[in-house]
């Protein structure tokens, strides 16, 4: 079941807000999520994966979802081991009507 | 964190597991979930992400203090995080703020750690690209260099074989043109730590415009790490006539065929059969290296430094240097053939270890076809007397060059053992 809990951004948990990095402190005001393509979906599997093998209690379920309109902003944020990396910035109305859930993968 | 008042346990000083050094995250999702780096007294920190607590404001982790073995064997994924936490007695709890910043660290086991934060059994280093450099630590670890100390001739004996093992390395790579310079850098903190630097000065004229994008970092690290994670398991291969190649030395043939293809220069047809006598040649140069764990220090660890992270390439104990010893001296063996004295004979000869109650040691000699090179067989001294006060002693402690009867064993041409006649 998806939560809204899960779309709260750092910012609005208070984490990292001594940041000077100006780029940095952009992304915590961002939800990390990954774009689904064929191409990307192994590694994208493969990452959230990992965070369940390190830590199962964070990492058991990965939920994929449909953004629909007036959601937010989507901008491209790749990492180096991460090219499917997107930052999702919120509108100010969002709530969990904004998504359409996909499918939720259970790891445990 | 449900389940765990951890407020309870024992404080520790949060410098002993805040990583101030070398942080290299290895994996994130949202946070930092699996981390590494270096205390500032030099230890190796593993940490990973528990859980945070909105209320209270904290990040709580988990911070293990690594040995240089746990340390390399996570980071070339021969042992998980699982196994690490419940074999470490030094594991700590560590409450960061909001922003990241350490405010406690307590003393924590891994019985303590709730079922649904354990780490699963496959929890094996994330593959991280690795980055390479032409910068090498040698880090001493045990005994002696616990207390940031070492023996200044065996210092002298790695210093000299490391240096000559990665300059042939890069002289044994045709075509290349250049100069190989291995520099010293200051030593550092953390046991014994020796550092170097690898210069590639161009040839004179004949330099090589494509040497910047040739991996000769990663071939040396590959190397350093194939002979002493793959050397010996894969003995048969380097035997006569035997073709074999296993998958560690492919790969370590493939590193070597891209600095050929990246660097422009021809390859040579034979480069499987090239790389083959490299390695045998190699391996007794490394043995220089290895000889020396054990008496005044456990282990050894080789990492490649650069951009303030590193990648460990070796770990040595003296388990591995007696294994890898043995394995030289088979491979020795099975390409030059053995022949022992069946009489006693007239040998001259430098003791420069002995230990006098198993009467065994090494000693100095020169080889038969080029007494320019000298062999270091093993040598034992026959009889029961006592050895104090003796000609043998006296070459130890006196630094000189005795004549003694022994029966030798010999591989090729040099010496691998003596068994020596006591003489008064």
């Amino acid at each position: 079941m998806a939560s809204i809990d899960d779309f709260r951004t750092h910012f609005e948990r208070r984490i990292g807000t001594d940041e000077q990095n100006c780029e940095r402190l952009c992304s915590y005001k961002a939800v990390s999520i990954n774009i689904r393509k064929a191409e990307y979906e192994a590694l994208i599997l493969d990452k959230y994966r990992t965070t369940f093998k390190f830590n199962p209690k964070k990492g058991a379920h990965c939920l994929v979802f449909r953004l629909r309109d007036e959601s937010g902003l989507v901008k491209p944020t790749p990492e180096e081991d991460d090219e499917s990396h997107y930052s999702f910035f919120k509108s100010d109305a969002f709530s969990l009507d904004h998504i359409d859930v996909v499918d939720t993968i259970k790891y445990a | 964190m449900d389940g765990v008042n951890y407020s309870i346990r024992q404080l520790v000083k949060p410098e002993l597991v805040e990583i101030a050094h070398n942080y290299k995250v290895l994996h994130f999702d949202d946070f930092p979930i699996l981390y590494i780096g270096t205390n500032m007294f030099g230890n190796k920190i593993i940490g990973s992400h528990f859980e945070e607590d909105d209320e209270n404001k904290k990040i709580i982790c988990l911070h293990t203090i690594l040995t240089n073995k746990q340390y390399y064997d996570f980071l070339t994924s021969k042992t998980s995080y699982l196994y690490i936490l419940k074999s470490s007695e030094s594991i700590c709890l560590v409450e960061k703020d909001y922003n990241f910043k350490v405010l406690r660290a307590y003393d924590f086991d891994f019985n303590s750690i709730p079922a649904e934060y354990l780490p699963l059994e496959d929890s094996y280093c994330p593959v991280t690209v690795k980055a390479h450099s032409l910068n090498f630590s040698i880090s001493l670890k045990g005994k002696l260099a616990d207390i940031n100390k070492a023996v200044a001739e065996e210092v002298s004996k790695i210093q000299n074989g490391f240096t000559e093992f990665i300059e042939d390395r890069v002289n044994s790579i045709k075509g290349l043109c250049v100069v190989p310079k291995a520099l010293l850098e200051p030593y550092g903190m953390g046991s014994f730590r020796l550092n170097f630097e690898l210069e590639l000065n161009q040839k004179g004229n004949k330099g090589n415009l494509f040497l910047q994008q040739a991996p000769v970092d990663k071939y040396l690290a590959n190397y350093l790490t194939y002979i002493t994670s793959n050397f010996i398991e894969d003995k048969e291969n380097y035997k006569p006539n035997n073709n074999d190649a296993s998958e560690p030395f492919l790969g370590l043939e493939q590193t070597l065929s891209e600095v050929y293809d990246k660097a422009c220069i021809a390859k040579p047809d034979n480069l499987r059969q090239l790389l083959k006598e490299d390695i045998i040649k190699s391996v007794l140069k490394f043995e220089k290296v290895s000889d020396e764990v054990g008496d005044n220090f456990d282990s050894l660890l080789i990492t490649s430094t650069g951009n303030e992270e590193e990648t460990p390439i070796s770990y040595i104990d003296h388990k591995f240097s007696e294994s890898f010893g043995d394995v030289i001296e088979e491979v020795e063996i099975a390409h030059k053939g053995v022949t022992v004295d069946q009489d006693f004979k007239e040998y001259k000869i430098y003791i420069y270890h002995l230990n006098t109650d198993t009467r065994t040691g090494n000693a100095l000699i020169r080889n038969v076809d080029n007494d320019e090179e000298m062999s270091k067989p093993k040598i034992k001294i026959d009889g029961e007397e006592g050895l104090e006060k003796t000609k043998y002693t006296e070459s130890l402690y006196l630094n000189k060059w005795i004549t003694v009867a022994a029966k030798a064993k010999k591989i090729g041409e040099k010496f691998s053992r003596l068994d020596i006649k006591f003489e008064e």
